[in-house]
């Protein structure tokens, strides 16, 4: 190693050393956070179609790259309605069961052709670019900085979804 | 005023130092700040729609700039990309884009351009690395050797083809490449990677990122490298067939983002590199017999970099960017030549939308080269300083809502040799639905003349005189030399037929004037190859990129290329169509990558690279590049396997240029021999936690 460098080696290494004494490993994107946010408040606007069979939970699937962290667990506690939320990761499509809601993240962006085959009775939300386009239920989406959604409500009328008026009111684009 | 503070760090042994431990020490002592709230809280939970609808975003203040929405040839390399190829160098990962010919020329340089005129001195593609060019104004074109990237950090590469004058300045004629790597938010951790090869000997890199505050993040990084020689075809001088251009490379530097309010956004970052190689100078130039001879040299390289860039957001379309940089490089080879450059570059951009349908883009821009040489007998080059100014000025009218975009845009630079250099452009994108895009553009750009060109020499030859002193040959630059010329004319198709498979073609067509050519006179003391302006013609040609994706598992990427160059020089000279013919072939005429990955098995994943490259044509000063010597085509496969024992772990053995032993796959044109590329094995371990 040539001896003029070493010195400047040695100075990054001790700053490395002393600054990861400093590192802070919590701190979820803000987007995301938000994001988890509109995914609770959907549930108080939208009634699911009948499943058969006994639920325990209303069970919220994250499927792909969990893009959230920890802001979506914290919504496990809450409640909709008599059930408990329970908030599931699962990291390929086909493994997601039970879901009354699926986010599916952007890793699983060459998937989207199966999902309404896969979740015939779950509402679907992604942040992928046109997902409402391609038979997802709710988009998120970006608009001056801040975060609004699509609805393919007749896609969701289809699958015995009803959504209030006040969420399509919200809703940047209807289709 | 500009100048004495650079000569102050132009000075070669405190180069960096105060400058490196300066902005560490200011990094130490930033504020090492509240950390985020608690992980579990999400404090949005409790809000109601309304209310979450009117939060600002920071992450994405930026105005979306969509490749689909580019009336241009680009494609992306993506961190993706660049983990599954294996490569371990910058020029390499190039090669997976269409249009663009990277051939290795020993074991540290490299010939990489765009659309035709390959060299080594491959002077019309402009790189930019986070903004700083790379690009050499003293001798026109990039030195590979010195531009080295932690490529995990890479976040991704664009590649633009065809001439980019409007936007990026001169020098971008036929295309320019960006290297960006990611933001310091983005890198919070530490990657560890450690590797062995046969040719990649040694590779290490660290990098440990920190979050300094909610608002800033903070990276620091060093790599070193350890590289083999290449393998000469013939044995050399000492009977050895050692290519002696083995290198070793140090570096380290940061980077730190910030946003300081929802509307702000800044980066500084910095590098600091030392190399220390060997190289074979050949053909090198004796005024008695034998009169051709080589030696071996080091080839040593050192340097450094600051940048620093601010953003300022009003909302979606209004949009205020300065970003300055210095920097500082140093060449050393041998007895040969010493070059050490400085560069202070300032620019300003200002974007808005006007009458709803009008995005204007206004921006400004000062360059100050300082340079320092060290002349011989084989080289001379004069010491100074150049200014460059330049001006922008860009409108994108949105019509039938934003479906049809007509960009008009204009850019004035000026410089001490030609004076005002004007690079206008119109560009037409057409959103015919959503997923077929179709695009137009006309372009001029222009590349300035270099250093050597106007004011430099570079001994060429020794022709034996009847005494048996060898009368001197010069490649001598002139000062009526001017700027090389392009109009170029293009067409372009994106098509995303599905999310699983997506097309993007482009056609171009483009009028080369006053390219550089050589015109012998003969003085009292040398036969000088005067640089003239009199070649000129038209390349045409098509490229084509699609990505398929049949299952999560699976994915393709393909890659073509076509080129057809048309050259000649108006003055039929000693050396006749000869610097013509050269850079008419110096470019395959087809050029072929298919890239395959497979995830077999969970976390294992086999990922294959087919190119196939057509035949190609080099010259070199040896006999005053009057002979062209093939090239031939050639498939060329990399195979690796890349398995992730756990999410924080990765291993990948990985095989290059398996199908030849050794390979020539160019030859510089001057100051190196002609060297073959082995067939090499690596292997790495990647950690990050």
């Amino acid at each position: 190693m040539p001896v003029r460098i070493l010195p400047y080696l040695l100075v990054v290494a001790c700053a490395c050393a002393m600054l990861s004494m400093a590192v802070d490993a919590c701190a979820v994107d803000k987007e995301y956070q938000l994001k988890a946010a509109f995914m609770l408040n959907f549930t108080k606007f939208i009634q699911w179609p009948p499943v058969s069979g006994p639920a325990a939970a209303f069970r919220v699937c994250v499927v792909g790259e969990n893009p959230f962290e920890d802001a979506l667990s914290a919504a496990s506690g809450k409640k909709i309605g008599e059930k408990n939320i329970e908030v599931v990761h699962f990291d390929k499509l086909d493994q997601a069961r039970n879901c009354r809601m699926v986010f599916v993240s952007r890793s699983e962006e060459s998937e989207l052709d199966v999902l309404a085959e896969r979740f015939p009775d779950a509402l679907t939300v992604s942040d992928i670019d046109g997902f409402c386009k391609d038979g997802g239920l709710i988009e998120l989406t970006l608009r001056n900085k801040r975060l609004t959604f699509f609805i393919n409500n007749t896609a969701m009328k289809e699958r015995g979804f009803k959504v209030g008026s006040s969420l399509l009111q919200l809703a940047a684009e209807v289709r | 005023m500009t100048t004495r503070w650079m000569r102050g760090l132009g000075a070669r042994r405190i180069f960096g130092g105060r400058f490196l431990v300066g902005a560490l020490s200011a990094a130490l002592f930033a504020p090492l700040s509240s950390m985020a709230d608690d992980a579990d809280e999400n404090r949005y939970l409790d809000m109601d729609l309304a209310q979450l609808m009117d939060i600002q975003v920071t992450s994405v203040a930026k105005k979306k700039q969509s490749l689909t929405e580019a009336a241009a040839a680009v494609y992306v390399i993506s961190q993706e990309d660049i983990r599954r190829s294996g490569v371990t160098s910058i020029p390499e990962a190039l090669a997976m884009a269409p249009g663009i010919q990277a051939a290795q020329i020993n074991a540290s340089k490299w010939s990489v351009s765009s659309r035709g005129f390959a060299g080594y001195t491959s002077n019309k593609l402009l790189i930019l690395i986070d903004g700083r060019s790379v690009y050499t104004p003293g001798f026109s074109g990039v030195f590979w050797e010195a531009q080295h990237v932690m490529l995990e950090d890479v976040e991704r590469i664009e590649v633009i083809r065809g001439p980019a004058g409007t936007t990026w300045g001169a020098n971008a004629v036929n295309g320019v490449i960006n290297i960006i790597t990611k933001s310091a938010r983005d890198t919070e951790g530490t990657v560890v990677r450690l590797g062995v090869g046969s040719e990649d000997r040694l590779t290490a890199a660290a990098r440990q990122g920190i979050k300094l505050s909610d608002k800033a993040s903070l990276r620091l990084y060093a790599m070193g490298e350890d590289h083999g020689s290449s393998e000469l075809p013939e044995p050399g001088m000492n009977g050895d067939t050692d290519g002696g251009d083995a290198w070793k490379n140090a570096q380290g530097g940061f980077r730190a983002d910030g946003n300081p309010t929802d509307n702000d956004e800044w980066t500084l970052q910095g590098d600091v590199y030392r190399q220390d190689g060997n190289q074979i100078f050949y053909p090198q130039w004796l005024f008695e017999a034998p009169y051709l001879t080589a030696s071996r040299i080091e080839m040593d390289v050192e340097g450094a970099n600051l940048i620093g860039r601010w953003q300022h957001h009003w909302d979606e379309h209004e949009l205020l960017t300065v970003k300055s940089y210095y920097d500082y490089a140093a060449h050393y080879d041998g007895f040969v030549f010493t070059k050490r450059f400085s560069t202070f570059d300032f620019e300003t951009q200002y974007e808005t939308r006007l009458a709803e349908i009008h995005d204007v883009i206004v921006g400004g821009g000062y360059r100050r080269l300082d340079t320092d040489h060290d002349q011989s007998v084989y080289l001379s080059l004069p010491d100074g300083g150049s200014n460059l100014y330049s001006l922008f000025l860009q409108d994108t009218i949105n019509l039938f809502s934003e479906r049809v975009l007509f960009t008009l845009g204009m850019k004035w630079e000026h410089n001490d040799y030609t004076g005002g250099e004007w690079q206008p452009s119109g560009k037409l994108l057409w959103k015919a639905t959503d997923d077929h895009t179709l695009w137009a553009s006309l372009a001029r750009a222009v590349r300035l003349p270099s250093t050597l060109e106007r004011e430099g020499a570079i001994l060429f030859g020794s022709q034996p005189l009847p005494d048996g002193r060898g009368l001197p040959i010069y490649f001598r630059g002139n000062e009526d030399f001017d700027s090389e010329e392009a109009l170029s004319y293009e067409l372009g198709w994106r098509w995303q037929a599905s999310r699983r498979l997506q097309f993007d073609l482009a056609l171009f067509y483009t009028d080369y004037k006053n390219l550089y050519s050589l015109s012998p006179r003969l003085t009292p003391t040398s036969l000088d190859m005067m640089l003239v302006n009199t070649i000129s013609g038209e390349n045409y040609g098509l490229e084509l990129s699609a990505e398929y994706k049949p299952t999560k598992e699976l994915v393709f990427s393909l890659a073509y290329s076509f080129l057809q160059s048309n050259l000649h020089d108006d003055v039929a000279a000693l050396n006749g169509n000869a610097i013509a013919r050269h850079l008419a072939n110096s470019t395959a005429q087809n050029l072929v990558s298919l890239r395959g990955g497979w995830e077999f098995i969970r976390n294992w994943q086999f990922n294959a690279w087919l190119r196939y490259v057509d035949s190609y044509a080099v010259a070199t000063s040896v006999d005053l590049m009057q002979t062209l010597h093939t090239i031939d085509d050639a498939f060329l496969l990399d195979l690796n396997l890349i398995w992730r024992a756990r999410p924080d772990l990765e291993f990948m053995l990985s095989g290059r240029h398996l199908l030849h032993e050794s390979r020539v796959s160019y030859i510089s044109e001057h100051f190196n021999p002609e060297s073959g590329i082995e067939r090499a094995v690596y292997g790495k371990v990647t950690w990050k936690f």
